[in-house]
């Protein structure tokens, strides 16, 4: 079974939820999908076992073949190639570049434009006692998510316990994530804010058809704005974690009271798995 | 020779626009001819890449000089290595007065690009 833990907004407790969450239902893979800021790292202090590079492929130009037509440049969509024919130059801003291959299957001149593997970032594996932790670090400045989250998601195996934490927000990065989970968790906080960009990932999860609850965190007795917003959309609020001082400083030094939600959260996974089948 | 310069309006009377790749409109002006030409910039609202189009533009036209008052990063790369020489015009300038005093020797040559955090400075909402 796959879950993926979502949230919208940034900061409501994504990473925080699902480390314990991933930690209460040991053995289970933990994977990091947020890999322009992976931060589960911090918590479950995984050793890592096995490191590899992300490559895509980008365009070089051979400057003997190449007729400086400018074909390549006119058909990439995202301008990341130039050719300037006066002066018989070309340039490449490969933060521009999505290697969407489009340069070298428009070139007309054979050899003049190859592609050539350039390094976007890395893929890590480890474990952190029977939590198999998986994860993806983007290089800055990259363009795009998706294709280094589909080679993290390729890395998993059908038959675990996957536990996923998603990137926030609701955009490409996101839908490549949510898009072949079994069921998904949206950890939210009881802010305007929070309620506002969890319904924006709500209709995202609707759109996509997913079974969906909400984990409410920072949860305060009195604050009723997320139950009542839950209420309205009729989705159940299935887990809370409570507002205290003391899980925000332990989170601050890279601890978290993983015993204290042991119970809970392993009741809560064989909740969804009984709704499952 | 023909002058590329970036512009707020279609006429020389209008003023030069500040900002190279978000540029309203730009002018073409013929030196031989005394002709201008005027066009709307078609990458002004777009998503990227902006200045590398219009910096593209520039060497397409058979412009040699171009005049703005800044000039991004990578439209400034793309327009050196296309030979193209670029000046500096104060954006109060008409286009009028900024071919004028190009052709006097009066503008500075842009040696390096508005970087990134210049550019906050200046048009502190330019990517909102």
């Amino acid at each position: 079974m796959k879950i993926a833990i979502a949230s919208g907004k940034g900061g409501t407790g994504k990473t925080t939820f699902t480390t314990l969450f991933a930690y209460a239902n040991r053995p289970a893979l933990y994977v990091d999908t947020d890999v322009e800021e992976p931060n589960g790292h911090f918590f479950l202090k995984p050793e890592i076992t096995e490191e590899k590079d992300f490559s895509e492929l980008v365009p070089e130009i051979k400057d003997d073949k190449c007729t400086f037509c400018g074909i390549c440049a006119d058909e990439c969509p995202y301008k990341a190639l130039v050719i300037i024919k006066p002066t018989k130059k070309w340039l490449f801003f490969p933060e521009l570049c999505h290697s969407c291959g489009i340069c070298s299957y428009v070139c007309p001149e054979k050899g003049a434009l190859v592609e050539v593997p350039r390094k976007k970032g890395i893929i890590r594996k480890g474990k952190a006692g029977d939590v198999r932790f998986l994860g993806g670090l983007l290089n800055l400045g990259e363009p795009t998510a998706v294709p280094l989250i589909s080679a993290v998601k390729r890395e998993i195996k059908d038959d675990e316990k996957v536990i996923i934490d998603a990137p926030p927000g609701t955009s490409c990065p996101v839908v490549e994530v949510l898009r072949d989970v079994d069921y998904v968790l949206l950890v939210s906080e009881p802010t305007p804010f929070g309620i506002h960009d969890l319904s924006l990932t709500v209709e995202l999860v609707r759109d996509l058809g997913k079974p969906f609850s909400i984990v409410e965190n920072k949860y305060k007795e009195g604050n009723t704005s997320l139950e009542e917003y839950a209420k309205k959309e009729n989705i159940e609020i299935i887990y809370r974690i409570p507002f205290e001082e003391e899980i925000a400083k332990g989170y601050s030094k890279g601890e978290l009271p993983f015993a204290r939600f042991e119970q809970g959260m392993k009741e809560l996974y064989q909740k969804i798995e009984r709704r499952l089948k | 020779m023909k002058i590329f310069i970036t512009s707020t309006g279609n006429s020389l009377k209008s003023k030069v626009d500040p900002k190279f790749g978000r540029c309203d409109y730009f002018i073409i002006y013929d030196t031989e001819t005394k002709e201008f030409e005027a066009k709307e910039n078609p990458y002004k609202a777009g998503q990227s890449s902006v200045g590398i189009s219009l910096a593209q533009t520039v060497i397409k036209t058979g412009s040699t000089v171009a005049i703005s008052t800044n000039f991004g990063p990578n439209a400034h790369r793309v327009l050196k290595e296309g030979d193209i020489k670029m000046y500096k015009a104060d954006e109060d300038m008409t286009i009028e007065e900024a071919i004028k005093n190009y052709l006097n020797g009066k503008l500075k040559e842009v040696m390096s690009a508005t970087s990134h955090e210049q550019a906050d400075k200046i048009f502190p909402h330019h990517n909102e």
